[in-house]
């Protein structure tokens, strides 16, 4: 059983209130008995002195002592009366009750006309009152009567020892229902307490405990001040277990779509890929296998204009020339192509690659367009990355070379830098072309999309679009930044491991 | 009291009833019409039983034979006794009982002054039924003063008398430091009044006194007594008590060096009394028998010259009489011989000569006046026996003994005592 802990609080009240009570109807009771017994016995005493004084005369007058003492041996019998003796007028005692000696106490007593009341304390006895009445005046003698105090203590300490049994009683009575109530009052209290912190702790994960508002039902039950609170915390409760129960459920609905939609996008994926190297198989063999009989057609072609030069008018050296052309540009395309495919399909394992010496490489390559367009093309130190280097010449080689090919009319300035950072290194390389609109920014590194013509700027739109897949290879991203007139910025990244 | 507004009949009625609870209480013999039936309460049991069933065998003893020699006037005297245990109440319930039931003749052998005193309303009260009262064994006063000395005889001399004669006594020696040794009660307020009045004659005072309760025991202590009459340095000491009473205090007294003469009265019995400082002084080697006086009203029992004496001792041997056994406790072993039983046997004797003389058919209403016409009557005593008008005692004398040799012997002498 819980100790309640307002009892000690309640308990002080209760023995402050009952020791306050008791004392002062222990005090009450002893003087009032006190009072009134010590009236009554005095008055006793008085009645007991009185009646033998009156019986005396005659015996003292005529009669002898024995006779007065057989009388004064049965008043003794009256209780309260503790000693009877008999003065005479001479002032001797000629009977009273004591053994083994008569007090000398008593014996100083002068009796005169009135007769007070006398408390007086004899050695070895106790504490009396002694009651004179005179006989016959006090001609013949005085009576007097001792009234023992003891039994007015006796009678205080019996009263107020019974009175304090029966507050004591009640006392014990109250502190039991005291108990009693404080723990139906503190008992539910606790209970509610104890749920409230379960609620607030443990129980979110939803344990498979007893719904915990069952356990209130019978504190909820009742009507008072305790009951409302049960009913409320009930309601509480419940709201509560509701609105949990509304979460798990919609959490669960959630994680079952993402499940789903997970599910769906792994299989279109995997399509996807499947398609896309269909495609590229496709793209691979086509390109390959086209290559034959395009070198046929521009070997006859060339050899056409070789012998038969000079003897085809004009007209049909066009057509062949023309022809002579077009062959040229589908080499190239299926070249550019047949690059495309490779850069997944025939890559190099990674190895540390420094990038200076790429730089260098990518630039000794156009080393030709660099001279006619009186480009400069600047270079920061730059790191060793584990890389494939001939993809990294080749993308550098596209982008230095884009770089030259969009030119503006200004001198053609083209910078290469590298900023490591988390993981992995940002290289830049900056140009001071033509630029473009950010509408642009993502369509020019999609296969077979071109800006501008091919009589403005010669390509096959291949160029980007190589780079990143190199890039994406390499786990990378590529990026453009760019102003109209003023240049274009292309960012790529390299991890470090 | 609410008794005290109910009519005498009522209280008689209340008693009569109380009476009937104690049907074991049985008179000696089966009683016949015209036996004589005398009435006695006294103490048969506790502390002081020596005395009635002493005072009873006595008397009986007497009873006996007269009775074997065919009664007074050929009726049987017949005691029918209660036992009162020396205690007022009692008394007074069998008082009661024995003049309304009983219907006894007359009243005869009760022992006690606390009993007796208590008793002597109840003789007003029957007065229409002639109730009188005969030879109790005390010396008090109020059965030989007004107003209840008119139904009352006695033979003996009073406690005044007994007491006044061993002051006397004591004065004689020049022990004039007296000392008082008593029952808190009427029967010591009487040893006391008469030890007080004959030392008033010579203008002295009792030096110092200590009381005990009735029905102390021997076995208790008497030393507190002992310690207050030392302190007075008294010359003698006057004891009217019982005999385990004052036995305990002559032990006390002889252990705490207190050797002067102790005088008792007849009321003390006086073989008891010795009988337990014998064993006393035997268990503790030591002679408690010393200095002791005991104060009688008839002569010695051991004065064989004495024709009264002679017959006593005749028949109480011969008849060795004894109340009924349901009277009594069991263990009590009789004394052969007891100035109490004699005292019974010299009660028995008057008695005897009274209901002669009340003729064949005896009224209760002339016993007064035949009592009254005793003059010098012989019992065999020495002194002759007088009643009167005036005179409800029969005798006045008091004999002196001292213990010698473990028993009382007449004592002749007080110069031994000289200071």
């Amino acid at each position: 059983m819980k100790y309640p802990r307002l009892l000690p609080r309640t308990l002080l009240v209760l023995v402050l209130v009952f020791g306050v009570t008791m004392a002062a109807t222990s005090l009450s009771t002893a003087l009032r008995i006190d009072v009134t017994l010590t009236e009554q016995y005095e008055a006793r005493g008085q009645a007991i002195a009185e009646s033998i004084a009156s019986a005396s005369v005659e015996i003292l007058l005529f009669r002898d002592v024995s006779t007065i003492q057989a009388m004064i041996d049965r008043y003794l019998e009256i209780r309260g009366a503790s000693y009877i003796f008999v003065v005479d007028a001479r002032g001797e005692v000629v009977a009273h009750t004591f053994s083994p000696r008569f007090p000398e106490e008593l014996a100083r007593i002068e009796d005169g006309p009135e007769s007070p009341v006398r408390r007086i304390y004899i050695e070895n006895e106790g504490e009396f009152m002694d009651i004179a009445s005179p006989i016959l005046a006090g001609r013949v003698g005085y009576v007097h009567v001792g009234m023992e105090r003891r039994f007015i203590r006796e009678k205080i300490w019996s009263a107020i020892a019974g009175q304090l049994a029966i507050l004591g009683g009640v006392f014990l009575v109250c502190l039991l229902l005291a108990f009693v109530l404080m723990r139906r009052i503190v008992q539910p209290l606790d209970l509610l307490t104890e749920h409230a912190q379960n609620i607030a702790s443990a129980d979110t994960q939803g344990s498979d405990r007893t719904d915990p508002a069952l356990e209130l039902v019978p504190i909820a039950a009742r009507t008072d001040e305790v009951g409302h609170l049960a009913q409320a915390f009930q309601r509480m409760t419940k709201e509560v277990a509701k609105r949990e129960q509304q979460l798990r459920q919609a959490h669960a609905e959630l994680e079952l779509r993402v499940q789903e939609r997970t599910q769906e996008l792994a299989r279109t994926n995997k399509a996807l890929s499947a398609s896309n190297a269909d495609l590229e198989q496709f793209a691979f063999a086509a390109s390959h296998d086209l290559q034959e009989p395009l070198r046929a057609i521009s070997g006859y072609c060339q050899l056409l204009q070789r012998q038969y030069a000079g003897k085809l008018d004009g007209k049909a050296g066009d057509y062949v020339k023309n022809a002579v052309d077009g062959v040229e540009r589908m080499y190239t395309l299926i070249n550019d192509l047949l690059e495309f495919a490779r850069v997944t399909r025939r890559g190099e394992p990674f190895q540390p690659t420094d990038f200076n010496g790429v730089v260098s490489e990518a630039r000794a390559r156009l080393k030709v367009a660099i001279e006619e367009a009186g480009a400069t093309v600047a270079c920061d130190d730059l790191p060793t990355l584990p890389a494939d280097r001939g993809q990294m010449i080749r993308l550098l080689q596209n982008l230095i070379g884009n770089a030259i090919k969009y030119r503006a009319e200004r001198p053609c300035q083209v910078n290469i830098s590298a900023e490591e950072s988390r993981g992995e290194v940002q290289f830049a390389v900056r140009d001071n072309g033509i630029g473009m609109e950010a509408e642009y920014f993502e369509r020019v590194f999609v296969i077979f999309q071109r800006l501008h013509t091919r009589q403005e700027y010669p390509g096959t739109g291949i160029g980007l679009a190589i780079c990143k897949r190199i890039v994406e290879r390499h786990g990378g991203r590529i990026w453009v930044a760019s102003d109209v007139g003023k240049g274009s910025t292309f960012f790529f990244t390299i991890r470090k491991t | 009291m609410k008794t005290r507004v109910l009519p005498n009949r009522a209280i008689r009625t209340l008693f009569a009833a109380c009476g009937i609870v104690y049907p074991s209480l049985m008179a000696i013999g089966s009683a016949q019409a015209d036996d004589i039936v005398l009435g006695m309460s006294a103490a048969f049991k506790g502390p002081s039983r020596g005395l009635g069933i002493e005072l009873y065998r006595g008397s009986m003893a007497y009873f006996e034979h007269i009775n074997r020699a065919g009664g007074v006037h050929g009726r049987k005297i017949v005691i029918k006794a209660y036992d009162d245990g020396y205690q007022p109440v009692p008394a007074i319930r069998n008082t009661i009982r024995l003049i309304e039931k009983d219907n006894v003749f007359l009243l005869h052998g009760y022992v006690g002054t606390p009993t007796v005193t208590r008793v002597l309303p109840l003789l007003k009260l029957y007065e229409d039924r002639s109730a009188y009262l005969f030879f109790s064994f005390t010396g008090a006063q109020p059965q030989r003063i007004p107003p209840y000395e008119e139904f009352c005889f006695n033979l003996r001399a009073s406690y005044h008398q007994e007491t006044g004669e061993t002051v006397k006594n004591f004065l004689n020696v020049g022990r004039t430091r007296i000392a008082m040794f008593y029952q808190i009660d009427a029967f010591g307020r009487g040893g006391w009044d008469g030890v007080r009045k004959e030392l008033d004659r010579h203008k002295l005072k009792i030096v110092a006194e200590a009381t005990y309760k009735r029905g102390s025991k021997f076995s208790q202590s008497f030393k507190d007594q002992v310690e207050i009459l030392k302190n007075a340095e008294p010359d003698a000491v006057i004891c009217v008590g019982a005999y385990e009473a004052c036995a305990g205090f002559v032990r006390d007294a002889r252990d705490a060096g207190l050797d002067i003469p102790i005088s008792n009265v007849s009321f003390v019995g006086s073989e008891s009394l010795l009988q337990l400082l014998v064993e006393t002084g035997k268990s503790k080697g030591k002679d408690y028998t010393r200095n002791l006086i005991n104060s009688q009203v008839v002569p010695s029992y051991s004065l064989q010259e004495l024709a009264a004496v002679r017959e006593y001792r005749e028949y109480m041997e011969k008849y060795r009489p004894m109340p009924p056994a349901d009277l009594m406790e069991k263990g009590y072993e009789p004394v052969s011989f007891s100035y109490v039983s004699f005292e019974g046997f010299l009660n028995a004797k008057v008695l005897v000569e009274i209901l002669k003389r009340l003729g064949p058919d005896p009224k209760k209403k002339r016993i007064k006046t035949v009592v009254e016409s005793i003059d010098k009557l012989d019992l065999g005593i020495e002194v002759p026996v007088s009643f009167g008008p005036r005179r409800h005692q029969g005798l006045d004398s008091v004999y002196f003994t001292a213990a010698e040799n473990g028993q009382f012997v007449p004592l002749k002498d007080w110069t031994r005592w000289s200071k």
